[in-house]
């Protein structure tokens, strides 16, 4: 449990950086639907959640100190 | 670290004897428990730090240190860190790029996407087509009346032309007349014109093929294999011989959506609002061009849509003047690229306009100046399909234009002669 809340700030910072890549892609082209599709929708919900529990476990750790 | 403690230089004589002063030397454990055993109970419960510090002598505190960091060989080093990260920034694009292309391609690949339904309309210029009744004769006096030749009624000549051909009578003509560039039929004309040269300072080659239909059903679209497949593709001119189209036009490449209003030669598949410009072609031939905001499916539905398309952006504003600004971010469409627009003069009269670029022979268009072009040209209505590669210009079964590169297309706007119609011309001849 410890060594994935310690990988999940890496996956948050990787996620992001492959949503940057999909917004553009989705600038150069939107009907390709690269935001609008079903896939999409559930990379940023799963993007949003990865980023929630990382923010909390972070939170947590901080006040404990 | 306030818990370790390092080992003390004077150690206690091993006798075991305790004596009244502190001595740093005895073991940390054995004065907790002396200061354990000699605290009363009713002082409440012990806490663990007081006696340790109680009894830790300042010496001993200056000599502890921070503890050891843990090896090296166990903490990745930070470019292993990062090298870690962007392989698993390219993971998570290959999974996407799995799950958002391969895969629906893979399972949509024999699905065949059926309309929901079909919209009900006689094509006005069909309707418009039965005789008007002719006036009755005024009745007069008994014996000025002529004398009955015959009981049967004297023969009403009835005009078998639409109205768009009555219209557009010095367009058509009585029998097929094919040249290089141009097509006339009693129910068709096309005239292709090429223009090379200077355009607003650029050199650009266009090509703009004036249309004129008798009958809306002339007017047609196609799905690549003639089923709207999603992601469905086909060669150009394949899909034009497939429809028998005389000339045909590379159009939205509608089937990589799922979503949207699309209506195809009055078949509905989708009735959803959508966020890119519409465009409508109705049953009565007229032509209307939408911003997101400016139109509801049921209403359109309502309307009679015989065609749809939605890629946009719409280039004419109400007074049929070139936009100035667009409804899309999309840079691309911005830049000099080939370009397909379809203008609307006036029901029955249309045009498409599919512009070369990217080649020494030809620049391309920014989105600005194909809408003047079609301001100039006068159409009242004008849309942008989709371009670059795409772009493909067919008449008489062979590419017009000279397109940028090869790309298999989704659909096509093309306008063929109705099997009614090809019949009878054939019983004629």
């Amino acid at each position: 449990m410890k060594k994935f809340l310690d990988f999940l700030p890496h996956l948050a910072a990787c996620m992001a950086a492959a949503l940057i890549v999909i917004t553009i892609l989705n600038g150069f082209n939107p009907l390709m639907a690269w935001l609008t599709s079903r896939i999409s929708r559930i990379f940023i919900f799963l993007f949003c959640a990865v980023v929630l529990v990382s923010s909390i476990t972070a939170i947590v750790r901080n006040s404990r100190r | 670290m306030e818990g370790r403690h390092t080992t003390p230089k004077h150690t206690a004589p091993p006798s075991g004897r305790t004596g009244t002063r502190a001595q740093p030397a005895q073991p940390r454990k054995s004065a907790e428990q002396a200061a354990v055993r000699t605290r009363p109970e009713t002082e409440g419960p012990v806490r663990r730090e007081e006696p340790e510090r109680a009894r830790r002598p300042e010496t001993e505190e200056r000599m502890e240190r921070p503890a050891p960091r843990p090896p090296k060989k166990n903490r990745p080093s930070a470019a292993g860190m990062i090298l870690r990260d962007i392989l698993l920034v390219g993971i998570i694009l290959v999974v996407f790029a799995f799950f958002h292309h391969v895969l629906p391609r893979i399972t949509a690949r024999n699905t065949v996407i059926t309309p929901k339904t079909t919209v009900v309309t006689t094509p006005a210029a069909v309707s418009e087509n039965t005789p008007e009744p002719t006036p009755s004769a005024p009745a007069g006096p008994e014996e000025e009346q002529p004398p009955e030749v015959s009981e049967e009624p004297a023969p009403v000549e009835v005009d078998p032309r639409t109205e768009w051909q009555k219209r557009f009578a010095d367009k058509f003509t009585d029998e097929v007349v094919r040249t290089a560039d141009s097509y006339s039929s009693p129910n068709v004309s096309i005239t292709i014109t090429t223009h090379s040269g200077e355009y607003k300072g650029y050199y650009q080659t266009y090509y703009i093929a004036d249309i004129y239909v008798a009958n809306i059903e002339n007017f047609r679209t196609c799905f690549a294999n003639n089923q709207f497949v999603y992601y469905g593709a086909q060669d150009a001119v394949a899909l034009a011989k497939s429809a028998n189209a005389l000339i045909s036009m590379n159009g939205d490449y509608c089937n990589n959506q799922r979503s949207g209003f699309l209506v195809r030669n009055g078949d509905v598949y989708y009735d959803d609002a959508l966020s890119f410009d519409l465009c409508v072609l109705f049953y009565d031939g007229t032509v209307e061009t939408y911003s997101p905001s400016e139109y509801d499916p049921e209403e359109l539905l309502a309307a009679g849509p015989y065609q749809t398309w939605k890629f946009g952006p719409k280039l004419l504003d109400a007074d049929g003047k070139a936009m100035t600004s667009f409804n899309t971010t999309t840079e691309i469409i911005y830049e000099e690229a080939p370009r397909s627009g379809f203008g609307y003069y006036e029901p029955g009269h249309y045009c498409f306009v599919v512009a070369d670029g990217r080649q020494n022979h030809a620049r391309g268009f920014v989105l600005s100046e194909f809408a003047e072009l079609f301001e100039e040209l006068g159409c009242t209505r004008a849309y942008n399909m989709d371009g670059g590669a795409s772009s493909v210009l067919t008449f008489d079964g062979n590419t017009f234009n000279k397109p940028s590169g090869y790309r298999q297309l989704g659909d096509i706007l093309l306008i063929a002669e109705i099997p009614e119609q090809a019949g009878e011309e054939e019983g004629a001849a």
